[in-house]
Formats: structure tokens, C-alpha cells, sequence
């Protein structure tokens, strides 16, 4: 080529390189968190920093950092509420009233102090807004006694209020600034509140944190509110930031980010030996479950009892524990083992090949049947693809045909909440941290009308769950709640798998973060 | 839209100046030799696919472990037990990238005789008939190039739930008008050319014109066209599969294999061996299609590559 | 004449534009699956006062064409409603996503031109020399090979292993955007002075930006190829060398014009394969643009989205190939009248 072309082609070159370098410059050192920023990987759920209407997981553990409840829970612990808001707190003898003593000294983020009036409104709101939350305050009432008092009462017995008021669904906003911002908690408020706007740009809340930006797609920022009553926030700035486990597995080791929630069992094990990262390990209360359909509408197949019990004996229970991976534990019950009421690891169904296959024989021809199941989310790194797999080689071997159905999730709850699904496979979170929440899986209840299981199908089952709900005493609800979940077991409607491990996997500057089965996680303790 | 002068670029001559003309100038040289024999490519092309259709035939007998066993330990690096590792479940990456052969292969076929069925048959109407009939089917091809195709198949796949069936439906929704347009301009060209004005004079039918004057004569360069889609097929399908709209596990599709070892990519067996599959199909399809491009009469050739407005 | 001609164009560009709502929301009409049990949790979705007023706040109860009617007034206002997911109006989100795959969009095609084209010249130069046998093996690779995996290859080159580009978003985490003009992060950092910003921007951008112009550079490389190839052979050029003209003069001024000319066309048929590529593309690199949107709405059924980002896309087509059409029509007189 000529000599003008070779120069102008030497000069694009320089010009190229120089770029080049300038980006490489930009990207070469990974952020470190100086004491000044947090990064947190998770996959987003987030849907609105408006707490009263969150009820999703990347919303907990935002609200948590940002907003106060009446009562908490130690990092870690999820059996024992611990003083918040209120300092003191008391219930009546028929856990009909509980009454709250707040603090003084609790100031929100732009310097209002915390009173009566605030608690009232907030929760008051979560009622009226009618938003995924507002179950929780379903026939509870709330009432200001003085400036530093409330009380809450319920129609029926609950013993359940202290873990409940520990939602961050049910955390404590400013009423003063949320009313002029279009903010109300008066009856009708899901049409009237025009609040969630604003409090998606600047939240009003006492906790250490305030909001910065909020995205619910990329990443969402927090910085320390300099009125909080407590321990001075460690964080310059904190960022939530969503990412798949694939990018959080590469954040993580790259030091991009300090802390990943969602790493699956086969990344961390691959990450065992790096000395860059600490891994925490803890059993997460989800519940993966199995269900056949009761309904004989829904299918002729799964409703005989016989299919059944060919399912609950044909499972092999050890295999599929084995996928969920370290730290994963059997579930023997449906409620979670760190819970009151929880059943032992030696009252959990064991594989019966032999038994299964009596079963299936009895039926007369043999079964095929179909599992649906959501395709598209990953619940403390697990698939439910694998798990789905897994279970239909193990009915095989009984001589029970499984054809998956995978879909995405929102076309798969469609027909699991209208309750058409012949066989599911599916998970519970609990709501609140109180075996009263697992009275769902009973005949007649939120979880058992899905799996076609209607009211009166097993009185037996539902007389008990009556009686536990209106126990008080612990121990003796504990036990009623243990005889619940093996009648559960019993019928067979409901095939408890196991309990996924939660694992943290953070960046040794940051050292060992711990689980927190109530928030998932709980910023302001990482230290 | 309506993109006067090119069809699909890549139905363009690789090289115009190799057609039976006159002497070039110094930049291309002009060689009186069969243009397949100066294309060793072309033979590559057809022995890729030739092996891969053996393997897909013979994948029972070839494949050591069944793709569906999850039987050994997970995640094991290529060994000489496992040659492709194994992956997130303990299955033998290489069985299942053989038993992949039996659904890309079939299926891209499907697709694409499909997609010729349908926009053949539309195109060639609209060319035939032409009038209102050609503007109203033209404006319907031109309003699904403008849409956005992927995200029409995504929400197909999405609500009616992934299966290779819905994929495939999606996927023949959004790439019937190439052939649609292709075909009409070829018999557009046809329908003014002398022959078969002779054939009209000497009384036959258009019915029968259209048979034994129109389809020979468009046989080649839709040929061609197809083969060229084939591999468009495959890329779009293991697309979909990718992003989990397409093959439902435990089938072993190329495409959702990649996208299984996406999450764990530091064991990179697991995407790296079915995305090579993929790759090596589909270039070897485009191989194929250049020649048999190269191959065509120069004129159906040159009316391929344009579209009379 | 030349109006006559932009304004058939143009004409046809809208009737093609309402084609596009009217079939985009009928399909959406078909999708099974309904959006308000999708959005509401667990618990709500039980409670069917809940579910009530979901709907209601929604206007999804009421029947199809109306909802249809209203869209189209709001449509004509700007409103493309409220996407479920995200609770802010559509219009936002497309503004936010819009910008980060322009940028995507733009740095690929700026590639793809300048090494497509520009590989094409070289390879229609040489041709039949082993330099122009590598190019076109090159081309045919770039068009052949899945999007996706080349990805995940480059990524783990590239990322993970020799730790040169970071593998997902636009910035660092936490990092500040610099102030919005265009919605480029790599423009509006150089506008605003902030040269760090540029750097991290840019170094965010290549990966996505070079994978995603892969199979542009295969098409654009084989076109401008056979072009030129086309162009070298007719008789205007061989009597330009007859005049004794030297052969740089040559291509720069009459082969590369005349061939220039078609390269446009194919230019808006590359743009077409762009958008299924960025889906892939944005997924896999975290890159918070209009494909992953469409890739999230398509998968929660969130209807409005759907639509809105549908119509966008169509959109931008449209005027694309509008713009193409005129510029070929500027150029080729032929073309117009017809």
C-alpha cells in the first residue's frame, strides 16, 4: 500500500491502542471494599422499596438495613425475638394483647424523631394497602396508648405476634413525611396511597441506612443515616447489586463483590480451597416439597391413595438430598428443623423400593402422570430442573412414569395456585418465623387447596391444626404441632424433600457473614 | 422492509467475476476451471455434515454411556473414561452431545421444510397472481420483518411453555417471509421470461405451467436458499434452548447444554463441547450452501440475490 | 419526484407501524397465562379481594378491545402504561434500557463497519490469494458461530482467566453514571470531562460490543467482497484504467462509491440479526439493555412491557429501513420510480 495509507492506518493503530489501554486501566483493579463500599451480589426479586407493599426477599434484606421494626431477631437466630423499637413488650394471658414500650431516642433519616403515631400509621397501612404483606396483620389490630406505647390486639389467640411484628414488611415509616407525600393508612389506601414513589427515591425510615438510588433491575444503593439511635452504620455506601449466579460466582472471586447469596453447591464446592473467600454454610427454612393432587377432578391417578403412598416410598430421599448439596438437610416435616415444633431426622420417611412397587401394583395399570414445576428460578442456587429429574428417575424405578412440564414460573403458578397441577414440585418460605405459618399444608389451607386437597377431605388433620393454632403453652403446641406433620405424613398428599443450604460466600476483608433465616441478610451486623 | 436490492447477502455470488464472462482485470483471476473443484471447503462442508448424520443414525452404538444416566460423579474434567467430562447431574457430556446430533439435525430440517412450505407457497402466489393479492401478502411479509421476531418467539415459548414443538412453531412463524420474498421475485422473473409465454401459446394450463416450468426452475436457487437457512435453524433453535424456552431437560440439546454449563463455566466442558457441535454444523452448512450457490446458472443466481420493487 | 417517492415511503412506514400494535396486541391477547396471579405473591394471590383489586388498579378487567381502545389513546399521548414488573410506566424503563443497547448497538456496528468493510477491501484486493481465503474462512466463521457461546468463551478468556475486562454491566458496582446527554456512559463521560468514568465505561463496553459484532463483520466482509469483486469487473473501471487513472484513485473514488451503495442496504438486514444477538448478548454480560428487558417481560408475561418494548423495537426497524430506502433512493434514481 501506499505510504499515506500505511500512515493513516499506523495512526487508527495508535488511536485503537490508546483506547484500549484507557479501558484496560478502568478495569484492571477490582474494587476493594475500603471500609468505604459493600457490594452484595443477589438475584433480584426486588419489586419496590415501599416496605408495606414488599413482601419479597432482596426487599427484606433492604428493608431491614433501612427500616426499624417493634422487635428483631439476633443475627443468626430465628427462635428468639430481641428488643428493637420497643424496648419492652408483653402479651396477655390468652395471647389475645400484646402491648409494645417504645424507645426514646429513635430518630428517621432526615432527623423527625420516632413516636406512637408513626407505629400506628405504618402498620395500619400494611392492612389497608392490600399488598402481598398484608396477610401478616390479618385480624390484628393496632392502637397508640401514649407516646411511647402500642398495643396490639388479635381476634383470636396468636401466639405468633412477637415473631411477627419482625417483618420488614412491618417496618416503622415517618408518618409525617409518607402523609405529605401522598401517603395514608385510612381504609382504601390501596387506591388512594400514591406514597411507593416517592419512598422508591428516598426511604423514611430509622434504621442505619437511608436510601440512595433504587433500581429494581441493576443495582440499588444505601448510605448511613446520621440520626440512627444505634451503632454507627461500618459502610460509607452499600450496594445491592443483581446478578445471576454465574456473574456472582465471577464478582466474588475477581473481588467485584464482597458478598454472594446465591451461589449454588457445585460453585462453592469449586471454591473450597480459595483463600480469597470465607463460606458460610447454614440450612435455609425453604421447604422444597412434592405434591400429588388429592383432587380426583385433577386426576383419577394421583388422588388414589395407593399412588400416594407409592410416591412417598418410592422417593429416594438420600439422592435428592445429595443434589441440594452440602449443608442441605432432610426435611422430615413440613416445618423447617429450625423451628418450634419441628420433627427429628429419625421420624423422616425412609425408602421403601419394595413397598412402592406393592403399591403401584395396586392401582392396576401403570401410572403416568405429569410433574410441573417452575424452569426459570434458582432458590439458594438450586434448579428445579435437576431436582425435577432426579425424581422422575427415582419413580421409574417403581414403575411410576413422570412426564416433566416445566414452565416459567408465572405461567407455572397460574395453574399450582388454581390448584390443576397433578404432581408439583415446589417450595415454602415461611412468613413469619412460627410453626402456626406451616397450618397452610392442612386440607382446606392456603398450600393444600393447590394441591386439591379441600376442607373436610381429613377431619382428623384439621382438628388438630384447630387445636394448635389456639395453644398457647409451647411445649404443648410444640408436640401438637409435631403430631400435625405426621399425619401429614400419613395421608401423603405432601412429600417433604429436603432443606437447602444457604450458603454466604464473602471476600475474606469482609470475613465470615452470617445467615440470617429470617432476613437472609443482615447488613448492618456485617462488620 | 422493502430492501430494494438484496434478499439475503448472503446469497450473493461469492465472487461474480468467476461467472462465465469475459476476462477481469488484474485483481481477480479468471481460471476455466470448475468452480466446486477450486473449492476444497466444499468438500469439508459435506464430510462435517456427512459424520454428523452418521452419528446421529448410529448414536446407540457410538455413544459409550446413556445421556440420560446421571450415574457417575458430577463435574469430572475429560478423561479417558469420560473424553467430554461430566456434568452438573453426573451425565457423560459426550453421549449427550451425540444423542444432541438426533434432535439439532432432524429438527433444523423440519424447520426449514416447513419455512419453505409456507413462504414458498405464499411467495409464489403472491408472485404468480401479483395485483392486490401480491401488495396485501408483501405488506404481511413486510410487517413480520419488522417485527421483532426473537421476542414474538420468546413470549410464544414462554406462555405456551418450552418444548422443542412450541420452538419450533415460533421459530417457523418468524422465518417464513425470507423464502416468501425469495420466491416471489424468482417467479416474478419467471413469469415474464419467454419460455413460458411459449408455453401458454401451446395451450397448457397455468396449472400446469406452473408445475413444469415454475418449480424446476425455482428448485435450484430454493435449494440453495435452504441450505443457507439450515444453518440460521440451528443457530435459532439452540438460541431458544439457551435461554430456556426451547429442548426441556433431561433432553440433551445442544443449546440447553451450553446454557447448563453457563452457570458453572470454569468447568468448561460442559458449554464449550455441544457449543463446538453447534459451530461446526452450522458452518458446515454455510459451506455447503456457498457451493451449491457457486453451482447455479448465473442468471437464477443473479435473480436470487435481487428483488424486483 | 423525490417527495412523491418519501412520502409513499413514509406513508408505508406508519401503516406498517399500526400493523405492528394491532398484531402485537392481539398475540398478546392469545398468551396464555395470567399476569395478575404472576405478579402477586403467594398469599395475596389467594385472597381474591386482593387479586380484585390488582386487577382493577390494572385495567385488566376489562374485556379485550377496550383494553385495546385504551391503549391506543394513551399511545397517542405518549403512555405506553405501567410496566407490571418494575412499577414505573413503560416509557421510563425503555429510557433507561433504551440508551444502554444504542450504546451496544452503535460500538458493534461501528466495528463491524470498520472491520468488515475494511477486511472486504483487502479481501476483494487479494482476491484468491491466501490472505483473502482466511477473511472469507473468517466470515463465514463469524456468521456460523452461536452468539451465546462465543459469549461464554470470550468472557472466559477474557474475564475470569486473564483478568483483562471485567465480565458484567456498564460501570463498577456503585460506581456513578456520569451526567445523562445521550445516555452513552463512553459519550457522555467524554462530554462531561470525567476521564476514569470514560476508561471503566469503555472497558465494560468491548467485550459485549466485539462479540455481538461477530456475525456483522462475517456479512459485512463477504458483501463489500463480492461488491467491489462486481464492481472491479465493469467496463467504467476497466476504461479508467485504459485512461491510465492510478488504481488508488480508482477504488477510493468510483469502486468504493458504487459499492458503497449496496453495503448500506445490507447494513439495515445486519441491524435485524443485531437484536436477537443482543438478547443473548445482554444476558450473558449483565448489560441492563432493551434485550434483557424483552428477555424479562417476555418470561413474567408483563403484557404492557411486551407491547411497549415490541412496539420500540418495530419502531426502530422502521426507521431504519426507512432511512436506508431513502438514502438508496437518493442514490439510485432507478429506484424511485418505481
Amino acid at each position: 500500500m501506499r505510504n499515506r495509507a500505511r500512515g493513516t492506518a499506523l495512526l487508527a493503530g495508535a488511536v485503537g491502542a490508546a483506547l484500549l489501554l484507557s479501558a484496560c486501566s478502568g478495569a484492571a483493579a477490582p474494587e476493594k471494599s475500603s471500609g468505604g463500599t459493600l457490594v452484595i451480589d443477589k438475584s433480584f426479586d426486588l419489586k419496590t422499596a415501599d416496605p408495606a407493599r414488599n413482601f419479597e426477599t432482596a426487599g427484606n434484606i433492604l428493608g431491614r438495613a433501612v427500616y426499624d421494626t417493634l422487635l428483631t431477631f439476633k443475627n443468626g437466630d430465628s427462635a428468639t425475638p430481641i428488643a428493637m423499637l420497643a424496648t419492652k413488650w408483653e402479651g396477655n394471658a390468652d395471647a389475645t394483647k400484646y402491648t409494645f414500650t417504645l424507645r426514646k431516642d429513635a430518630k428517621f433519616s432526615n432527623g423527625d424523631a420516632l413516636t406512637a403515631d408513626d407505629v400506628v400509621f405504618s402498620l395500619n397501612r400494611v392492612t389497608n394497602i392490600k399488598g402481598n404483606g398484608s396477610f401478616l396483620m390479618d385480624g390484628l389490630t393496632v392502637k397508640k396508648v401514649d407516646d411511647t406505647t402500642v398495643e396490639i390486639e388479635s381476634e383470636k389467640s396468636n401466639t405468633a405476634i412477637p415473631a411477627i411484628v419482625t417483618s420488614p414488611t412491618l417496618g416503622i415509616l415517618d408518618s409525617t413525611l409518607v402523609k405529605k407525600n401522598g401517603g395514608t393508612d385510612a381504609v382504601g389506601a390501596d387506591e388512594s396511597d400514591t406514597a411507593e414513589k416517592f419512598l422508591n427515591k428516598t426511604s423514611a425510615g430509622s434504621g442505619p441506612y437511608a436510601l440512595k438510588t433504587f433500581n429494581t433491575t441493576t443495582e440499588t444503593v444505601i448510605v448511613p443515616n446520621k440520626y440512627y439511635w444505634g451503632d454507627k452504620p461500618k459502610y460509607d455506601k452499600v450496594v445491592l447489586r443483581n446478578a445471576t449466579a454465574a456473574t456472582q460466582n465471577q464478582d466474588i472471586t475477581s473481588g467485584t463483590a464482597q458478598v454472594a447469596l446465591d451461589l449454588g453447591s457445585d460453585q462453592i464446592a469449586s471454591l473450597k480451597g480459595n483463600s480469597s473467600v470465607e463460606i458460610t454454610t447454614a440450612p435455609s427454612p425453604t421447604l422444597f416439597f412434592l405434591f400429588s393432587n388429592a383432587n380426583p377432578a385433577v386426576s383419577t391417578i394421583t388422588s388414589d391413595p395407593k399412588f400416594r403412598e407409592a410416591v412417598t416410598y418410592g422417593l429416594d430421599y438420600k439422592s435428592l438430598l445429595d443434589l441440594a448439596g452440602d449443608g442441605a438437610v432432610r426435611a422430615a416435616g413440613v416445618i423447617p428443623n429450625s423451628f418450634l415444633g419441628a420433627l427429628k431426622e429419625s421420624d423422616a420417611v425412609v425408602r421403601d423400593v419394595s413397598k412402592a412397587k406393592a403399591a403401584v401394583a395396586a392401582l392396576g395399570s401403570a401410572p403416568t402422570v405429569k410433574l410441573e414445576y417452575p424452569s426459570d428460578i434458582t432458590v439458594s442456587g438450586l434448579d428445579f430442573g435437576p431436582i425435577a429429574e432426579r425424581i422422575q428417575a427415582n419413580l421409574k424405578e417403581v414403575g411410576i412414569t413422570v412426564t416433566l412440564v416445566p414452565s416459567p414460573v408465572s405461567t407455572a403458578l397460574d395453574s399450582y395456585r388454581a390448584g390443576t397441577e397433578e404432581m408439583g414440585l415446589w417450595l415454602w418460605n415461611p412468613d413469619f418465623p412460627d410453626p402456626s405459618d406451616y397450618l397452610v399444608f392442612g386440607p382446606g389451607a392456603t398450600v393444600g387447596l393447590r394441591a386439591g386437597w379441600a376442607a373436610g377431605a381429613d377431619s382428623a388433620v384439621e382438628d388438630l391444626a384447630a387445636k394448635a393454632s389456639t395453644t398457647v403453652d409451647n411445649d404443648a403446641r410444640g408436640a401438637l404441632y409435631e403430631d400435625f406433620q405426621k399425619d401429614l405424613t400419613k395421608a401423603g398428599v405432601f412429600n417433604p424433600l429436603f432443606q437447602p443450604s444457604a450458603s454466604i460466600v464473602s471476600s475474606s476483608t469482609v470475613g465470615k457473614v452470617i445467615y440470617s433465616p429470617v432476613y437472609g441478610l443482615d447488613i448492618p451486623a456485617i462488620k | 422492509m422493502s430492501s430494494p436490492i438484496v434478499a439475503d447477502p448472503m446469497l450473493v455470488p461469492d465472487d461474480p467475476s468467476a461467472t462465465p464472462r469475459r476476462q477481469r482485470n488484474r485483481w481477480s483471476i479468471r481460471v476455466r476451471v470448475p468452480r466446486a473443484w477450486r473449492r476444497p471447503l466444499a468438500y469439508v462442508g459435506v464430510a462435517i455434515i456427512g459424520i454428523w448424520a452418521l452419528v446421529a443414525i448410529f448414536a446407540p452404538i457410538i455413544a459409550p454411556f446413556d445421556p440420560l444416566a446421571q450415574s457417575s460423579p458430577r463435574f469430572l474434567a475429560p478423561s479417558g473414561a469420560h473424553l467430554f467430562g461430566t456434568d452438573a447431574v453426573g451425565r457423560d457430556v459426550l453421549s449427550r452431545v451425540i444423542y444432541g446430533a438426533r434432535i439439532s439435525l432432524p429438527i433444523a430440517v423440519v424447520l426449514v421444510a416447513l419455512s419453505l412450505l409456507v413462504g414458498g407457497t405464499i411467495g409464489a402466489i403472491a408472485g404468480y397472481v401479483g395485483g392486490v393479492v401480491d401488495s396485501v401478502l408483501m405488506r404481511i411479509v413486510d410487517l413480520f420483518f419488522a417485527f421483532p421476531s426473537i421476542i414474538l418467539a420468546m413470549a410464544v415459548s414462554a406462555a405456551l411453555g418450552p418444548s422443542l414443538l412450541n420452538a419450533v412453531f415460533a421459530i417457523v412463524a418468524v422465518s417464513w417471509p425470507s423464502y416468501a420474498r425469495v420466491m416471489r421475485s424468482l417467479v416474478l422473473t419467471l413469469r415474464g421470461s419467454n419460455f413460458l409465454a411459449a408455453s401458454r401459446l401451446l395451450g397448457i394450463s397455468s396449472g400446469r405451467a406452473l408445475w413444469r416450468e415454475i418449480v424446476p426452475n425455482v428448485a435450484g436457487p430454493m435449494l440453495v436458499l435452504s441450505t443457507l437457512e439450515l444453518g440460521s435453524a440451528v443457530l435459532l433453535l439452540s438460541g431458544l434452548s439457551f435461554l430456556g424456552l426451547g429442548a426441556i431437560p433431561p433432553t440433551p440439546e445442544w443449546g440447553a447444554m451450553v446454557s447448563d454449563g453457563a452457570r458453572v463455566f470454569y468447568y468448561w466442558w460442559i458449554a464449550v463441547f455441544p457449543g463446538l457441535a453447534i459451530f461446526s454444523v452450522v458452518i458446515a452448512f454455510n459451506f455447503l450452501g456457498d457451493v451449491l450457490r457457486d453451482g447455479l446458472d448465473p442468471r437464477s443466481s443473479q435473480s436470487l440475490a435481487t428483488t424486483d420493487r | 419526484m423525490l417527495w412523491r417517492f418519501l412520502l409513499k415511503r413514509i406513508g408505508a412506514a406508519l401503516l406498517l407501524g399500526i400493523g405492528v400494535i394491532i398484531v402485537t396486541f392481539a398475540l398478546t391477547s392469545v398468551l396464555p397465562g395470567d399476569p395478575a396471579t404472576a405478579q402477586l405473591g403467594d398469599r395475596a394471590s389467594a385472597d381474591p379481594e386482593i387479586v380484585a383489586a390488582y386487577k382493577k388498579a390494572h385495567g385488566l378487567d376489562q374485556p379485550l378491545y377496550v383494553q385495546f381502545g385504551l391503549y391506543v389513546v394513551n399511545l397517542l399521548r405518549g403512555d405506553l402504561g405501567q410496566s407490571l414488573q418494575s412499577h414505573r410506566s413503560v416509557a421510563t424503563d425503555l429510557a433507561q434500557f433504551g440508551p444502554a443497547s444504542a450504546e451496544l448497538a452503535i460500538a458493534a456496528t461501528l466495528l463491524a463497519i470498520v472491520f468488515g468493510i475494511g477486511c472486504g477491501i483487502v479481501a476483494a484486493l487479494r482476491a484468491n490469494r491466501p490472505v483473502d481465503q482466511a477473511l472469507r474462512l473468517f466470515s463465514l466463521g463469524g456468521v456460523s458461530i452461536p452468539i451465546f457461546w462465543l459469549s461464554l468463551v470470550a468472557m472466559f478468556l477474557f474475564s475470569t482467566q486473564l483478568r483483562i475486562f471485567p465480565s458484567s454491566g456498564r460501570l463498577n458496582p456503585g460506581d456513578t453514571p456520569p451526567p445523562t446527554v445521550t445516555g452513552l456512559y463512553t459519550v457522555d463521560a467524554v462530554l462531561a470531562g470525567q476521564w476514569t468514568t470514560f476508561g471503566v465505561a469503555l472497558s465494560h463496553l468491548i467485550l459485549p460490543a466485539v462479540v455481538l459484532s461477530a456475525p456483522m463483520i462475517g456479512l459485512l466482509l463477504r458483501f463489500t467482497r463480492s461488491s467491489i469483486l462486481e464492481v472491479l469487473g465493469n467496463d467504467y473501471v476497466r476504461s479508467a484504467y485504459a485512461k491510465g487513472l492510478s488504481p488508488r484513485t480508482i477504488i477510493g473514488k468510483h469502486v468504493l462509491r458504487a459499492a458503497l451503495v449496496p453495503i448500506i442496504t445490507v447494513l439495515g438486514t445486519a441491524f435485524a440479526s443485531l437484536l436477537a444477538g443482543t438478547v443473548l448478548v445482554e444476558q450473558i454480560f449483565a448489560w441492563p439493555g432493551i434485550g434483557q428487558y424483552a428477555f424479562r417481560s417476555a418470561t413474567n408475561l408483563d403484557l404492557p412491557a411486551i407491547v411497549g418494548v415490541t412496539l420500540f423495537v418495530a419502531a426502530v426497524f422502521i426507521v431504519v429501513n426507512l432511512i436506508v430506502d431513502v438514502l438508496y433512493g437518493f442514490v439510485d434514481p432507478r429506484i424511485r420510480t418505481s
